[in-house]
Order: structure tokens, then sequence, then C-alpha cells
């Protein structure tokens, strides 16, 4: 809220991520605070919210022109976390899993690399939104408010989980699936989205050409694009004349 | 919709009442020509009343649990009431009559002559989608496809699963009218040519002679159509062609002129004379028919038979020899899959042929309506809502909230600040979700006066709650007053002051307050305040005897319920002690023990869930018009002595099944 | 919002509003509370996502100021309505023309938020209910008195007519609710008990 006029440049304000320099410098240095902070690498055209956090142990990357809304919070205690370019995650969000207790213990477990987090381009995680270690979501997915993605999930391309739906661990999403209905289990519902051209008894009686469902996808990415030049200028430190 | 605890339902009294019960009516009337027994001795102890109420319908006590209680329970604000008849009315107790038709979507009324032509359905933009019934928009594509200038095409898309009409290969050339589109594209060529030709086969050529006829007429008209063969008719045509149908058929074959043959179907069909009809189909055998009667003394007035649909003129549709095979190949390929394939629940809004998710069309939204409501029996309008789809008021509206005290339950916080309604953070505040069994609680229960009149309450209930799970109850006032409700304004001026007094008199020097017995604990402008005290039970499963749940089902065992009761009671501080002492022997309840047999030890669902019944006795002094907003003459002096008597149900909360 | 010195949690405005100190209120300058509203802890509004009055800032506008000087409106709360924790206030935003704006939340009296619910209404009634963890998608209208069940999902643009009761993912109307709801005291008609017992 407060604005910071002296941060022109895109990096979030100090108080998270003092430990990642201007652009991509990832020092694994967590700081002997009592929350680690993890070192975030952010590319110059991303927005952060300045009321965002980033703690954790392993390094988080966050890709071009993605935005990162107000009280998202990102955790690395188990792994990387990378988010590709051009996602949108909202507030409130919570991806990688928090810390196993409140005390500081910086890394209890920190095997190797741990299990990474990745999230591609054009992804958008809703408000409220968790995910969990181990996820890994390909481009252009929509996971929507108060979902959740469970441990080593992995989403395919342009698929959709739908409000407060839940994935289970383990679960491998095929690309163009759309997971709605109640939360997880009985309540749950899938379908595929059409992608290509479909010739059903009723478009073949109108007897036009008919457009590819993918249409609709790039009319929606094109709305996403929007979204983030709209979001780019609104979110984080109010009053710095934006960048880019 | 279940309730947080702690919550209070109201019994309408129509549920133990038969409808054309006289007693009900003279109950309700006013009491002086009532004999009242117990007006002489109010009741100290509550349980008292209910045995001496003997000869009245209420004198079996109320179980929350039976089975018919679930009709007959609502909360408060859904009862409506009847000034004729004086007495609460559910919505059972009540006929509707429509208001207006609307779309929930666009919120546009529709006007009762165009409702059943459009199908009960918004003619307009509205849809619903078809894979998850969330409402579709209508969007355009012109950022991929064309410039900005809202040119086309335009689809409708759901934001939810994002299905779009591209799924099914539909787009719309504008933005308008889409539900004309649709239906011209559903319905184009083939559907068209068809439905033409059926209407002009119209004309009852229904019986077998012409049947001939018939056909070489559909085929000639086939032959001047598009299409050399017959395409099958869409769902709405071959619907509308077997209406017709049977419906000339119905005229046919009606043997009696005098017959009430309706122009429906329902109504041909329905009446006495269509039944000995098909009855006399099947009983041409001697002893049946004589069992029916009629059919044999006349064998002559034999109707003609009805025969089928013959004809896709008719309605009759035949599948082609292969369609099943098709399906099944279509079923089976590797882009449909059992995602391709249409669910139940999306089949049931769809046509009957729709296998496959290509074939499901948009669903126009359903038309809600807006209903008035009478009373079932004096016919009295208790509900008039505005026309106006959009609008939320209401010409009249007597609900039961005006007339009866709204009760409101929340537990008694010892020494804090104020009782929380819900399950608070407060450490002092028993947990509803699990309350601990012999533990007594105490409640405060609060009666909020709306009407203009002050009222005396006598409140009641049996000491222990029926069910296996035997919680005691004891109000510790059963018979209060509480003051009259004053103008609307006055409310509104006083609402924050009246708060502040509440708030000032709980917080404060309530403190050490301690509840006592016949006293109320707190009383405003018109509303007051008693204390429950509620010891709940243990629940079956740890202990050795368990009641059976049958025995409540009769009367008879209601009335042992209430003795067991009032041995229960006798023993009850022993039971009390011994809890606390963790002496846990004295948990058999009045004798659960002796019950013989091996007893269910599984905790039935909800029996847990403590439910106190109350009987609750309103008496009032007031005008003959108990509106009086509407009376000009307040200071009539006839006053009228009224009362008014139910059950209401307290939910409490659920009991934990370990004793802690 | 000067805020009258208070212990505990709740600070209390000048019109009687209560805020958790823990509550996260973004751009406040857009956001105006009719007045004895509660925002409970962690609830997020977000008030900094308003309307941008310049209408140039399709693709390739490099700089754009936000203009904070014209206090566009953001979200309306009206008089006693209950935001409870951990619930998200977001104003709709969709895109028309080809240019991608948010639109005001409008929220009227009397109305309840339930604990985690994101909505993202463009209006919503007085004496709405939106029960726990309930989503209310972008620009959905609901009308007054209408209820919103607990983990229902109202879908993007949908329309709940008043008194409805709608639930389930995606919501539908389920039911209505009585006549007397809402009556002061009522099902429906706590807001002021609500805001009563809040902070003490």
């Amino acid at each position: 809220m407060d604005p910071r006029q002296s941060q022109h440049l895109k990096p979030p304000p100090a108080h998270y991520s003092r430990s990642s320099s201007q652009s991509s410098s990832a020092s694994p240095s967590p700081s002997p605070s009592p929350t680690p902070r993890a070192p975030v690498t952010i590319h110059p055209t991303a927005t952060i919210a300045d009321t965002a956090i980033f703690h954790g142990t392993h390094p988080i990357s966050i890709g071009a022109g993605t935005i990162v809304h107000p009280r998202a919070r990102i955790y690395s205690y188990e792994g990387p976390v990378i988010i590709g370019e051009n996602c949108i995650i909202s507030e409130k969000v919570s991806i990688g899993a928090p810390p196993p207790s409140p005390s500081s213990a910086p890394s209890p477990s920190s095997p190797s690399d741990g299990i990474p987090i990745r999230i591609s381009s054009a992804v958008t995680v809703g408000p409220s939104a968790s995910i969990l270690p181990g996820a890994h979501i390909h481009s252009a997915v929509v996971v929507e408010a108060l979902a959740c993605i469970r441990r080593r999930v992995s989403i395919g391309a342009h698929a959709k989980v739908c409000a407060g739906c839940e994935i289970a661990e383990q679960t491998v999403l095929k690309e163009w699936v759309v997971v709605w209905g109640k939360g997880e289990g009985f309540g749950q519902r899938r379908r595929i989205r059409a992608k290509g051209v479909v010739s059903s008894p009723t478009s073949t009686a109108q007897g036009l050409q008919s457009l590819e469902g993918r249409v609709v996808e790039e009319a929606r990415l094109m709305a996403l694009k929007r979204e983030r030049e709209a979001l780019s200028r609104l979110v984080a430190p109010v009053g710095g004349g934006k960048r880019r | 919709m279940s309730r947080p605890f702690p919550y209070a339902y109201l019994s309408c009294p129509c549920a133990d009442t038969p409808m054309p019960d006289p007693s009900r009516k003279r109950r309700s009337r006013e009491s002086p020509q009532k004999p009242n027994p117990e007006q002489p001795h109010p009741p100290k102890v509550p349980q008292g009343n209910q045995e001496e109420d003997e000869e009245q319908e209420e004198d079996q006590t109320f179980d929350p649990r039976s089975p018919r209680s679930n009709f007959s329970l609502y909360p408060p604000e859904q009862l409506l009431y009847c000034e004729d008849c004086h007495q609460i009315k559910c919505p059972r107790c009540i006929t509707e009559e429509i208001v207006c038709w609307y779309c929930p979507s666009c919120l546009f009324e529709t006007p009762s002559s165009m409702v059943r032509s459009e199908g009960n359905r918004c003619a307009r933009n509205c849809f619903n989608c078809p894979a998850c019934t969330a409402p579709l928009a209508v969007t355009t594509l012109e950022n991929v496809t064309g410039g900005g200038s809202q040119q086309g095409p335009w689809v409708l898309a759901c934001g939810y699963c994002m299905w779009t009409t591209l799924d099914i290969g539909i787009k719309f050339d504008k933005p308008t009218n889409i539900r004309t589109q649709l239906f011209k594209l559903t319905d184009s060529s083939r559907g068209r040519q068809m439905s033409k030709t059926f209407t002009d086969l119209k004309s009852p050529l229904s019986t077998y002679a012409s049947i001939d006829e018939q056909f070489a007429a559909s085929s000639t008209e086939s032959k001047n159509g598009d299409l050399a063969e017959p395409a099958p008719l869409d769902p709405e045509a071959q619907f509308a062609a077997l209406k017709n149908f049977y419906k000339n058929q119905i005229a046919e074959t009606s043997s009696s002129p005098t017959d009430p043959l309706g122009p429906d179907f329902g109504a041909g069909f329905s009446s006495p004379g269509a039944l000995n009809r098909i009855m006399s189909l099947y009983t041409s055998s001697s002893r049946l028919s004589s069992l029916y009667g009629g059919t044999s003394k006349k064998p002559k007035s034999k109707p003609p038979v009805m025969r089928e649909a013959l004809t896709a003129s008719e309605g009759l549709k035949t599948p082609a020899p292969d369609a099943e095979d098709t399906i099944i190949q279509r079923m089976v390929s590797d882009d449909c899959g059992w995602d391709g394939l249409a669910s139940l629940e999306q089949r049931t809004f769809q046509a009957p042929d729709a296998r496959f998710v290509e074939d499901l069309l948009p669903l126009p939204v359903l038309l809600r309506t807006k209903r008035s409501k009478r009373c079932k029996s004096c016919k009295h309008i208790l509900v008039k809502p505005e026309f106006k789809p959009q609008s939320t008021r209401f010409r009249i509206r007597l609900i039961a909230l005006s007339y009866i005290p709204l009760p409101t339950l929340r537990p008694l916080v010892p020494g804090a600040h104020g009782g929380l309604p819900t399950v608070s953070s407060s450490s002092l505040a028993p947990n509803l979700d699990a309350l601990p069994p012999l533990r007594t609680v105490q409640l405060l229960l609060t009666l909020k006066n709306h009407m203009f009149d002050p009222v005396r309450v006598t409140l009641a209930t049996p000491s222990v709650t029926p069910g296996r799970v035997a919680s005691k109850v004891t109000i510790l006032c059963p018979q209060f007053d509480i003051g009259a409700n004053s103008d609307v304004w006055d409310e509104a001026l006083q609402g924050t002051s009246v708060g502040d007094q509440r708030a000032s008199s709980r917080g404060g020097g309530l403190y050490e307050k301690v509840a006592e017995a016949g006293k109320v604990w707190d009383k405003g402008r018109n509303w007051t305040t008693v204390v429950l005290e509620v010891v709940p039970g243990t629940l079956p499963g740890g202990t050795a005897g368990a009641r059976r749940r049958v025995q409540q089902a009769t009367g008879a065992d209601v009335g042992g319920t209430t003795t067991r009761a009032r041995g229960g009671d006798g023993i009850s501080g022993d039971d009390d002690d011994g809890s606390d002492d963790d002496a846990l022997p004295a948990l058999d309840w009045s004798g659960q023990g002796q019950d013989p047999g091996p007893q269910p030890q599984q905790l039935q669902p909800d029996e847990d869930v403590l439910e106190i019944p109350v009987f609750v006795r309103m008496e009032w002094d007031s005008d003959n018009q108990i509106d009086q907003e509407q009376s000009v003459g307040r200071q009539n002096a006839d006053t009228v002595k009224r009362e008014l008597a139910y059950w209401m149900v307290l939910g409490v909360g659920k009991i934990n099944p370990k004793i802690v | 919002m000067p805020p009258k010195a208070a212990k505990g949690e709740y600070i209390e405005t000048d019109t009687g509003n209560k805020i958790s100190r823990r509550s996260h209120i973004h751009g406040t300058q857009h956001i105006i509370l009719g007045g004895k509203t509660v925002i409970q802890a962690e609830a997020v509004i977000r008030g900094d996502l308003f309307r941008s009055s310049s209408s140039s800032t399709s693709t390739s506008s490099d700089q754009n100021q936000p203009a904070p000087s014209a206090p566009s409106v953001a979200i309306t709360v009206g008089r006693y309505s209950h935001i409870s924790k951990q619930a998200v206030l977001r104003p709709p935003s969709r895109l028309h023309r080809g240019v991608h704006s948010f639109y005001p939340l409008k929220i009227g009296d009397h109305v309840f938020v339930g604990e985690r619910a994101v909505v993202e209404a463009a209006t919503v009634g007085n004496h709405v209910h939106i029960g726990k963890e309930a989503v209310v998608g972008s620009m959905a209208i609901l009308k007054d008195f209408a209820v919103v069940l607990d983990g229902a999902v109202v879908a993007p643009g949908m329309v709940v007519p008043s008194w409805c009761v709608v639930g389930g993912a995606p919501a539908r109307i389920v039911g209505e609710v009585g006549e007397g709801y809402a009556v002061e005291g009522a099902d429906g008609g706590l807001a002021r008990e609500r805001y009563r017992l809040v902070g003490r």
C-alpha cells in the first residue's frame, strides 16, 4: 500500500528479496532471519506486488511478464519454484508447502534439489488456490479460485481446474481437460475441450465451415494478455510510474 | 439447508391435524369459549403442564426425531400466518398462484400467453451450458478472427467449463435473437421440411383405411422435398406429430360423444369412459368383464380399436438398421472414447437420441415464477408479491414472525462478555458441536415479540428429551410476559440503544448473575430471555442398556417415555453427582437396562443431535382485528383474548460420544 | 479512514466500520465502506484494481498514469456488511472492445461474506448471504436476498434472482428462502447482531 517510490525497477520491494539482486542473480544465501527469504530471480518485466511473500530455501524464479498479486505466498522449502512467463498468480495463492514448523528451522529437509514446482507460461492461478510441491503445470492452464493441486500432479496444457476442485496426489491431467464440479472424488467431473473443427450433425446440416475450437482459446489468451497489461499498471507499488 | 447450532425450528400444527379437523379450528379461535385446564394453576414444573394436557391433542410429546417431524418443522422465517384461521401456515397449508413468469438470468418477464409456446424457457439470449449447466454468455471472437468492430462471429461460451458452441460447430452471425438463430440452425433443412409436411398432414387420417393414402401422400411430399428419404423428424416435430396423431385417435375412438374428452390427452385418458374402454380392451374374457360390469351387457358398444402411429409423418420413428452399429463404432473410435459420451445428467435435458457430447445443444434457461400464496382452508391471501420480477416488495406478506415470538437460542457463557451466538473463541463457551454428556449446559432462550400487544408465554418441555439419548431439560422460568412491540420507527431509532443496553447488561452487571428458577434472565422492551438447563444424555454404544428406538414410534410409548422421564428426574441429581465424580455406573438412565434383547449399539444417524421439543402457548388480549396497523380505532375497548400454541424444536448441539 | 484509537483486534472508524488490524486492504482510496461494516482478519480487499479512466491503454502504452487524483471507486460496501476471515473481494474485469478494464464491485447492505469466500461479482445486493468457501465468479450479479450456499461456485456472469438459493458447482438455483427471510433477528437478519458482537 505504501508506495515505494524509490524502486522504479521491477524488483520487488526490499523486504522479501533483499538477497536477490536486481535482475537475475540467484544467490542461495538464506538470510539468518526467522523466515528464510528465498533466493528469488525475477525477470525485469514481471510485476510483483509488494505484499507477496517468497519464503524458503530453494530458488524461486519468475518469468517475464508474470503478475503476482498481493498476498500471494510462494514457499520453496521443499524445492525450487519455477514460474514461467506471462502467468497470473492471484491473491492469497499458496504455491509450495509452508514451512513444516513455524519455528525457523531453515531447510529441515532439503535432500538434493527437493521437488520442484514448475509452472509454465500463460498460467492463471485464481485467488486462494494452493499448489503443492511437485506440481508441474503446463502452459495456458487455468487453476481457479480455491482449487487445490496436490503433490506431484501434472496438468497438461490448456487444461482448467475449476473453482474449488481438488486434484489428488500424483494425478496426471491430459491437456485440454476441464475438471469441474464439486471438490474431489465423486462430485468431480471432467470433460475435454474441443480444440479442432467439430463436425457435429448440426453443423454439417448448417452447411457452414466451422471454426476451430482453438480460436476460443486464442481469444482467451488474448484476453489474458490484456488483463496482464492492465494488471501490470495496477498491481504493485502504486505511484511508481511503471517500467518496461 | 442444515443450520449451525444453535437453531430453533417451529412445528406447523398441520402435521398432526388432519385437514378437516374441527378441533384445530376451535383451539385456534378465541379462547374464552374454551376450557383451559392450565389456567388455574400455572405449572411450576414444566413437565407437570405436559401431563395435565391429556385431553388435548398436544398430550403427546413432540418427538423431533420422529420421521414425520421432518415434514412439520420449519425455520421460523419460512412460516406464514393466516389472520382468519389464527393459525401458523407452513408451505403445506397453502396454495400457490403464479403471479408472473420471468427468466432468472435476464430477469425479464414472460407474458403468460407466451410461456407455453416458448416451452417455459427464456426466448432471449439466455442459455445454460449443456455440459455443466452454468449460464452461457454471448461472446464474440472478434479478437482473433476479425477486427475490433463488434462484428461476429459470435458464440455462446460457458465461463465455467469453457464449453462453447464451437464444440458442436455452431456460431452465430449476430448477438441477438440467439434462440431463433439456434432453432434455425438445429431445425435446418430437414426439420423445416418435415414440420411443413406435418402441418400439411394435420387432417385426421387415422383409420386403417386411410393409411395407404397417407403413405402415398407423405412419400409424394418427401419427393418434393430436398431429401429423397423422409428423414427422421427432429424431436420437437416428432413430438408434435405424435401428439397430434394420438389426439385424433382418441377423438375418433372415444365411444360416447358425451365423453368429457378434453382437447388434451390427460383429460381423455383420465375420464372414466376412457378407463372403461381401456379396461375393456383387455377384459374380453367373460370373468373379468363381468367384474368390470357394463361391457358384457352391451357388447355392441365395443369401441373402435385405437391404433399406433405408423408413418413418419405421424411421428413414428424407425431407426436405421445400422443405427446401433454406427453408434457403437463411434463410441469405440479413438476420437470419442469415454469423454466423448454425454453423461446421463447431460442427456436428461437433451433430445432422446443425443448420445455424444457433440449432440448437446445449449439449453434455453427455464423460467421461474413469482407466486402469491393463499391459505388452503380459508383461501385468504397470505403472500402477494409485486408483479415485477425485479421487485422484492410485497403487497401482502403475513409472515408468522409478525405474530409469534421469534425464538433465538444461545449458550449462556458464565462470566463472559455477552453470550456469543455461535461457537466462539471464548474457551468458556461450550462447543456446541461436541457437548460433553452429563454436563449441565445453560442456554439462553430469547423470545422476541413482534406484535403490538403484550404476550404471556408458557413454555413446556418434557423433562427428558424423547429418543434413546435422554437429555434432561429444565426451563427455569416457564411462564413469563413479553412486552409489546412498538412502532417500527421506535425500533429503528432505539435499535442501537437497545443493543447497547442489552450489551451492557450482559457484559457488565451480569457477571455474577446466576440463573434462578422462576425468574426471567433478562427482559427488554419486546423480548424476554429465560434460561434453559440442559444435561445432555450419553450416547448409546458406551453403555450397556440402550433403549430400543422402535418404542418411540407409538404414542403409548411416548407416554411411557414421559413416565420414565419422571423417574429419571428423580435420580437425575445422583447422576449429576456421579458424573462429576467420574463414577459412571449411574449412566443407566431411568431404567433402560431393563429393556430386553440385544440393543443396536450403533448410533443412528443424527441421534447425537440434541434437540429439545418445547411447547409454546402464548396468550394475549387483542383487538378484534389483529392487524392494528390497519385498524383505525385503536381505542376499541372490546378486546378479545387470544391464544396460540405450537411446538418448537431447539437444536442445541451435538453430544460428544466420549464422556469427558 | 482515520482510525479511532482502539485496543484489540479491530479498528473502529468514525462511521462505525470495524476493520481488523490484520485485514489486507489494498487501495484504500478506491474503497467506500458504508459504515458499520466488519472486515475480519486476513480478508483481502482489492481496491487497487480500479477502472483506469484512460482508454488509450490498450496495447503499447508504455507509461500510463493510474491517475490517483481521480478517485475511481473499485469497491463499495454498504452498511452492516460482514467480510469474514480470509475472504477475497476483488473487482471484476473483462475485455470489452479490446480493452481490458476493471469494473466496480458493489456490495449492498447487510451482506455476509463467509470465510475464504472469493467474490468477484459486479453487484451483490442487500441482505445477500455468501457462504464460506463460496466462489462468486467475475461479473456475476447477486440480487437482493440471494443466498449462496457454502462451497458453491457461482459461474462468471451468472445472475442470481432475489430470494433464490444457489448451491453446487457450478451453482444452480436450488430453492428459495422464505418470505420471512431477513426479518430482523431471524435468519438473514442477523447483521446488526453480528456487528454488535464483533470485537468484544
